[in-house]
């Protein structure tokens, strides 16, 4: 099977073995929700030791800040890395959004009692699970996130049933 | 129904005629008729038979809708979400779920020319 762009980019991230989790909706889409997304979110360990490796990473996705208004192509660095914010970027295969946190200061470390495995073939992605995403948007509550709660909430009860009738 | 009634069945556009279970002849569904029909005469009389065709046509359209309207019923849930996407997604691998967001992704952005 050939790669796709956003398999390319795990691949990346994975090679250079960033502590990471899928977040947002290409998590839930890896876990059966027929949804789209123009974005690949993950939330990242804010670590000194895993600054390097997602800085490796991202320098050889050729990442740039893509919300500069004034277009300077900025490139992340481990010091925007540390700031644990939101860093939103554009590489050379799609945009990435890099999170030192999510909701309101979620870290890493407060969901990984929340995270599935993806085996993606020649690497495996930690994911959020869907039951923490409808969590999560729920919470939210903005529109952008409430409109997406129904097809959230149907496929898990779909893989749900599915688990009961022990199908895979 | 009367086991000597015509009964028709369709796949694609053509219709299959048979009586008490045997074939007697064939049809394309065109419009909302039997046409090009080739087989036994459905009835006494030309009108008869053409009577025939009419009412089966009429059987298969209803019997389409009855079927896609329990197709429909099957494919959304009460939120309106249609669960045949979902269920075709989790048929999938995770690598394949990527492959068909980033495919529909460069399909949409060709359409807008991008």
């Amino acid at each position: 099977m050939s790669s796709t762009e956003t398999f390319e980019i795990l691949r990346v991230l994975a090679r250079h073995e960033v502590d990471f989790i899928v977040v947002g909706m290409t998590g839930a889409i890896l876990q059966g929700v027929p949804a789209h997304t123009l974005d690949l979110d993950i939330l990242y360990l804010v670590t000194e030791e895993n600054f390097p490796k997602l800085s490796a990473a991202l320098a050889e996705l050729q990442a740039e800040f893509r919300a500069d208004l004034m277009n300077r192509r900025l490139k992340p660095n481990i010091t925007h890395l540390r700031g644990g914010g939101h860093i939103l970027l554009s590489t050379n295969l799609g945009q990435l959004d890099v999170l030192g946190t999510i909701e309101e200061a979620t870290r890493y470390q407060d969901v990984e009692a929340d995270v599935v495995e993806k085996d993606l073939g020649e690497f495996k992605v930690k994911v959020l699970s869907l039951p923490r995403v409808i969590e999560s948007k729920t919470r939210a509550g903005r529109p952008k996130d409430l409109a997406m709660l129904p097809v959230l909430k149907a496929t898990l009860r779909e893989i749900e049933e599915r688990r009961k009738a022990g199908s895979p | 129904m009367d086991p000597l009634e015509p009964t028709a069945t369709i796949d694609g556009s053509v219709v299959r005629v048979s009586l008490g279970g045997v074939l007697v002849g064939t049809g394309r569904f065109i419009g909302p008729r039997i046409g090009d029909y080739d087989g036994e005469l459905l009835g006494p009389t030309a009108e008869a038979h053409e009577a025939m065709l009419s009412a089966l046509a009429a059987r298969l359209l209803a019997q389409g809708k009855e079927e896609l309207a329990a197709m429909q019923k099957e494919a959304y849930d009460d939120d309106g979400v249609d669960v045949s996407l979902i269920r075709w997604m989790l048929g999938l691998t995770p690598r394949e779920r990527l492959r068909a967001l980033d495919d529909h992704g460069r399909s949409l952005a060709r359409i807008r020319g991008v």
